[in-house]
């Protein structure tokens, strides 16, 4: 059973609708990232279902039941979200303590979080003194507190360096593989496509694909690659045989709408030698773009 | 409940914010109580009263701190993990109600003992005639100064919860206080009385015009507290959190 159920939800801001009748499951055990470009509704869908934004319609309910209605949210949802933030004047540590008792969870959760995250050295220091980088660690370790099954990150890798993009990333895969629910939204691929078992994309604040990112790589059209001497007579081969051919260099063509089969074939019966023939799989990237219908790469 | 107010008590002694009120409240109190010990010449048992009570300035920095307590959740973000580890929003407000009741009484205490340490020996020593006050003044002079301050401070948590953003919540209730209670009371005394800052100066022993009685004072102030602390919850709890 899926752990969180978003249906048709739909979020009007004014004459903005932010989000148009969102529908998806997130299933327990894996990470699943929720991509979109900056301002398709991935932050507004999040609020919405942690209860801290009211759809205009629709539900969202984390095991059956609206996240205002969970008997105890900190054990069962952890949750970081862009503007979550800390008194700059309140030591890391106090602050972790006000909510741990805020949520009934005992204050010795405090240090265990701060090590989880590597901030015990820093553990004393005042938040408005904390990088970027540190800031995003004190919210995950606030989302820990209370040993949830669920974790939802909204954009958790901004402001991290690379060692700490990759220890996130370690770290979601290890919680997910204890049989627990991970959600990220994200708008940077190529850090997904490393991190999430399943995607869901969104754009213009409606689901464009949802799935094991496999399946959504394989379900768009793939190419075949040859490389061969004779590449214009090749290329004008295949054109008559309604494939689409693009030359990619003197002796190099992209095939679209073929198999390797097909191709090595044709350029058996043209006498035409080949040097390389390959398949070229579509990345995440570009199932990215062509789904959500941007032109190129923001970041 | 308990663990919310709790928390509450938690983040505000783990701020400087509150030690700074502490200190503002104590300093300016002796201020005052300075200016009117050495300037007023001291007769009546009212003059003595209002002398000794240095609750004034307590109350309404009790109402700041109380709004810049609940607006800075919002201000600074901390609203978003307030209320993922509690999402009933009028708990929260509730439980700031508490806090900052029971944070103001205390403040309120200390401006009253601050005061009286001061002021009495001087005024002694200036030979005012503080036979005229008996222990039933002096208790009167600590309910008082304790209940305005504690109830100053509910009214600022309320008056946080209508109004999120930190300045205009701050800058509006001083203008209010300052400019527009003054010209209600231009127009009606007896409305002044029941404003906010009316029922304070009752309190208080301000001389003002009309002024309610002390317990009828208490019980108007406490209608104010209750009252935008219910409409805060409420706007609150429709509200979107961003």
């Amino acid at each position: 059973m899926a752990t969180i159920e978003v249906r048709s939800l739909r979020k009007r801001f004014g004459a903005v609708t932010a989000v148009d009748g969102v529908s998806f499951d997130v299933e327990p055990g894996m990470v699943t990232g929720f991509l979109g470009p900056n301002g398709a509704g991935k932050t507004t869908t999040l609020r919405m279902i942690l209860g801290l934004a009211h759809p205009t319609s629709g539900t969202a309910t984390i095991d059956g039941s609206p996240y205002l209605g969970l008997a105890d949210p900190a054990r069962t949802v952890g949750a970081v979200l862009e503007r979550s933030g800390f008194h700059p004047g309140r030591r890391a540590r106090d602050h972790l303590r006000a909510v741990a008792r805020a949520a009934r969870v005992p204050e010795s959760r405090a240090d265990e979080t701060l090590e989880i995250v590597a901030l015990q050295g820093a553990a004393h220091r005042r938040a408005g003194q904390y990088s970027l980088g540190m800031r995003q660690r004190l919210a995950l370790a606030t989302a820990l507190l209370g040993d949830p099954r669920i974790l939802i990150l909204d954009e958790p890798a901004n402001g991290l360096d690379p060692q700490g993009i990759r220890w996130l990333r370690d770290f979601l895969r290890w919680y997910a593989s204890q049989g627990r629910t991970v959600l990220v939204s994200s708008h940077v691929l190529a850090e997904m496509a490393q991190t999430a078992d399943a995607v869901i994309v969104i754009a213009r604040g409606r689901v464009v694909a949802q799935g094991p990112i496999a399946e959504l790589i394989a379900g768009r059209g793939g190419a075949v690659e040859v490389r061969s001497p004779g590449a214009e007579r090749l290329g004008a081969a295949l054109r008559s045989h309604g494939f689409g051919v693009e030359q990619s260099d003197d002796h190099t063509l992209v095939v679209s709408g073929a198999d390797i089969a097909a191709v090595g074939d044709l350029a058996l019966s043209e006498g035409v030698a080949i040097h390389g023939l390959w398949e070229r799989s579509a990345s995440l990237e570009e199932v990215f773009f062509e789904l959500t219908g941007e032109e190129s790469a923001p970041s | 409940m308990s663990s919310l107010v709790s928390a509450e008590f938690l983040k505000l002694r783990t701020t400087r914010t509150a030690y700074g009120f502490l200190a503002a409240i104590v300093l300016l109190t002796l201020a005052v109580v300075a200016a009117n010990s050495a300037n007023v010449d001291l007769r009546t048992k009212e003059d003595l009263e209002e002398a000794l009570s240095g609750a004034g300035i307590a109350a309404a920095l009790l109402l700041v701190l109380g709004i810049v307590a609940t607006t800075g959740e919002h201000r600074h973000g901390t609203i978003t993990s307030s209320l993922l580890a509690s999402p009933d929003r009028r708990r929260l407000i509730g439980a700031k109600v508490l806090a900052y009741l029971v944070t103001g009484a205390l403040l309120g205490l200390a401006a009253v003992l601050a005061t009286l340490a001061v002021a009495v020996p001087w005024l002694s020593a200036r030979d005012a005639p503080l036979d005229l006050l008996d222990a039933a003044d002096y208790l009167g002079l600590f309910v008082k100064g304790v209940a305005v301050s504690a109830l100053s401070g509910a009214i600022g948590v309320g008056i946080g919860a209508i109004v999120r953003n930190q300045v205009a919540a701050v800058v509006g209730t001083l203008i209010y206080l300052f400019a527009l209670e003054p010209v209600i009371g231009v127009i009606s005394s007896g409305v002044a009385a029941y404003t906010i800052g009316g029922s304070q100066s009752a309190l208080t022993a301000a001389p003002v015009e009309d002024a309610l009685g002390p317990l009828l004072a208490g019980l108007v102030l406490a209608a104010w507290a209750l009252a935008l602390a219910l409409v805060g919850a409420e706007l609150e709890e429709r509200r979107d959190v961003v």
